[in-house]
């Protein structure tokens, strides 16, 4: 049963990069002298999703959500509790070509070579990049480890990075401390690229920056992916930025996708409550625009401790018994349209 | 709309740095005026100047800073025998330690800062937090029985710490916070950072404000809760007719909020307009270039953003001119460089600092 319901959501294998098969990672709690595990944080807690090549898949939800820990798990700065992450690599076959392997099989040095087709780029600009490495360091780091740094042409290299990001080679020579946040953004943008890679998990990489820098930053991001055919995993609370940048768009709440669709389908066509309800919660910057908030009422719960059934039935305005009871099935109710929901079907739920 | 009587006015004031590496002018020259019952929303980027404007009005001007010229006059509302008097006092020239502003700051004039997480102190329940503000603050009048003139009051006492409790218990109620009974005790690490916000918020509304600073008090939230929080605070100024000058940079939720907008940029206000009128008709280039920069839920995706070229100027190294000249869209050589803006009516209402809207 379960590797049937698998097959439905199995993505088309030719264009895609990533495909993540319910993923999980639990954060023991631990109490008393001897660290005893008397429970678990679900962080992530069976998630499942793909990312096709040179596309941007977004990923929201609330603080807490599990969405950073999502991005992390995948490249494995967290060991997964369970859960399957196949990518396409090249560099596993002399000829590079390509081959889906499953990374969470993977020991640290068969990791190794797969780490220059993964980047990221963090959200903190400032506690990112070593404030003791001058820029051409940071830069060029990932480089020497991996054994392509050496000689003048690491220097011709860096300044190529910089450039392509909008700063000038000269001041690869300066330290972190002499750059704005902006600024400092590009440089972490630089260091995800110096290897070539083909996707790049960004983590909240804007939200430490001011409107106008934060436009200038979603462009530079937007020109490298044509330029480099790079897939983003773009992870952000904010989602008037995430539908502007997103090819398509995972939903999270409480370690569990909620919706995962088309950026347009999902904000014009919501399936799941809480898409919609997170939706019309955003301000609109149009002092004109009078509409219903659907105001969802208490907090979101607590990962160590959910509710039964569908996580999001106390806060959720159309719960029905059902929901309370049981957990609702992750399918595709139309094409590419993800939903985890027990009355998908029959809500008429308004976008924006 | 009848006019509302002035609340605090603002004429050109200046707030300046005096640190190592030379002069930083944080607030330069701002002027504008706030109503009672009124929302103004100020916008601007990081570095601005918005929040130390809102410091000014309080006198918290942290050090080095200081404010070296112009005036914040509060037209305070006195009761006395059943009549107002308005007495208008300049904030910024009050003895920072006095007991006359000392008694406006929190009690008149309520802020609420942006880091919910540091701003409690973790030492103290929430409860107390609020009942320290209402022991300093309200006064609650003395009815004696058979008083025929009860209405009139005649004199006032400190709350008792009963008074003082249920107080604190019914304004955590009041901005929604879940068995607020029980929540009174709780210290801030107990509470979610929606919840932080909110006993912020409760702090601030204890002492009945005439007037209340929101320092970006949603940008740490998230929106769902961000969207509780906006409520409350709608709610609540429709109940005791509060002024609020709302800081923020989203755009969105000043569309959402204020009544009317002023536009910083580098210390000085740009623009300043009714809230549908900057939206609509924004008039100063900076004003224009903002709105533009900033992704809309709903509209197509994939498009690529306008965005305002270059970077905020060095403070240390102004440019000559307007300040915004090297980053304009709309920049005239030999004008925008040279000569300084001044502030112009562009429409009722409707003000701008710009050399497009001025005959040189």
């Amino acid at each position: 049963m379960a590797e049937e319901k698998r097959a439905d959501y199995a993505p088309p294998a030719d264009n895609i990069l990533l495909d993540v098969r319910n993923l999980k990672k639990y954060f023991p709690i631990t109490a008393g002298f001897l660290r005893r595990v008397v429970g678990y944080v679900k962080a992530v807690d069976d998630i499942s999703f793909f990312v096709r090549e040179g596309e941007t898949l977004g990923l929201v939800g609330e603080s807490g959500c599990g969405k950073t820990t999502a991005g992390r798990t995948i490249i494995r700065l967290y060991e997964p509790t369970g859960g399957e992450v196949y990518f396409k690599t090249r560099k596993l076959s002399p000829d590079s070509s390509s081959k889906m392997v499953n990374l969470l099989h993977f020991d640290k040095k068969q990791m190794f070579p797969i780490r220059q087709e993964i980047a990221m780029i963090f959200q903190d600009p400032v506690g990112s990049l070593n404030p003791r490495m001058s820029v051409f360091d940071i830069i060029a780091e990932p480089m020497v480890i991996h054994g392509r740094g050496a000689g003048p042409e690491t220097e011709e290299t860096v300044s190529r990075l910089l450039e392509r990001v909008g700063l000038r080679p000269e001041q690869m020579r300066r330290y972190p401390h002499e750059f704005s946040g902006g600024q400092r953004q590009r440089i972490g943008i630089a260091r995800a690229l110096s290897l070539n890679p083909r996707l790049i998990i960004c983590d909240e990489p804007v939200s430490a920056l001011d409107v106008s820098i934060q436009a200038q930053t979603l462009n530079l991001l937007q020109d490298l992916q044509a330029d480099f055919n790079l897939a983003y995993i773009f992870v952000a609370h904010d989602l008037s930025v995430v539908q502007h940048i997103s090819d398509r768009v995972a939903v999270m709440y409480v370690g569990k996708i909620a919706e995962m669709t088309y950026s347009d389908e999902l904000y014009n066509n919501p399936l799941h409550p809480y898409t919609e309800a997170l939706m019309s919660a955003v301000p609109k910057p149009d002092p004109k625009y009078h509409s219903e908030r659907i105001v969802m009422q208490g907090d979101v719960a607590d990962p160590s401790n959910p509710p039964p059934g569908c996580y999001f039935h106390p806060r959720c305005q159309y719960a029905k018994e059902v929901c309370s009871q049981e957990t609702p099935e992750w399918r595709e109710l139309e094409p590419d349209h993800f939903v985890a929901c027990h009355r998908a079907e029959e809500l008429q739920l308004r976008g924006v | 709309m009848t006019e509302k009587p002035l609340l605090v006015e603002i004429k050109d004031l200046k707030v300046e740095f005096d640190v190592r590496d030379g002069i930083v002018k944080a607030v330069d020259g701002a002027t504008f005026e706030i109503n009672r019952g009124q929302t103004l929303g100020v916008i601007g980027e990081s570095g601005c100047g918005k929040s130390m404007t809102a410091r000014a009005i309080m006198n918290m001007v942290p050090k080095p800073g200081k404010v070296v010229s112009g005036e914040v006059l509060y037209h305070r509302c006195i009761k006395s025998n059943g009549s107002e008097v308005t007495d208008i006092v300049n904030t910024v020239e009050l003895d920072p330690d006095g007991d006359l502003i000392r008694r406006i700051r929190g009690g008149e004039i309520g802020m609420i800062f942006q880091e919910p997480m540091s701003s409690l102190t973790p030492v103290y329940t929430a409860g107390s937090h609020i009942k320290e503000a209402l022991f300093l603050h309200r006064l609650i009048p003395v009815k004696k029985v058979g008083d025929q003139m009860a209405d009139q009051i005649q004199q006032v006492r400190h709350a008792t710490k009963e008074e003082a409790r249920e107080i604190a218990v019914d304004m955590l109620r009041r901005v929604g916070i879940p068995k607020p009974e029980q929540r009174v005790n709780s210290y801030p690490h107990q509470l979610s950072g929606g919840q932080r916000q909110r006993v912020m918020i409760a702090i601030a509304l204890s002492c009945q404000p005439v007037m209340l600073i929101a320092d970006e008090p949603t940008t740490a939230l998230d929106v769902s809760i961000e969207a509780q929080i906006l409520d409350i605070m709608r709610e609540l100024q429709e109940t005791v007719d509060m002024a609020i000058m709302f800081i923020t940079h989203n755009l969105g939720v000043v569309a959402e909020m204020a009544e009317e907008i002023c536009v910083m940029y580098m210390g000085k206000i740009v623009e300043r307009a009714p809230v549908v009128e900057l939206f609509y008709e924004p008039q100063h280039p900076y004003a224009r270039d903002l709105l533009k920069s900033i992704p809309h839920v709903g509209r197509k995706s994939r498009e690529r953003l306008a965005s305002i070229k270059g970077m905020v100027p060095d403070p240390f190294n102004l440019p000559s001119g307007c300040l915004f000249h090297p980053r304009c869209t709309a920049y005239m050589p030999g004008k925008c460089d040279r000569i300084e803006p001044g502030w112009t009516q562009v429409a009722e209402n409707h003000w701008a600092s710009c050399l497009l809207y001025e005959d040189v």
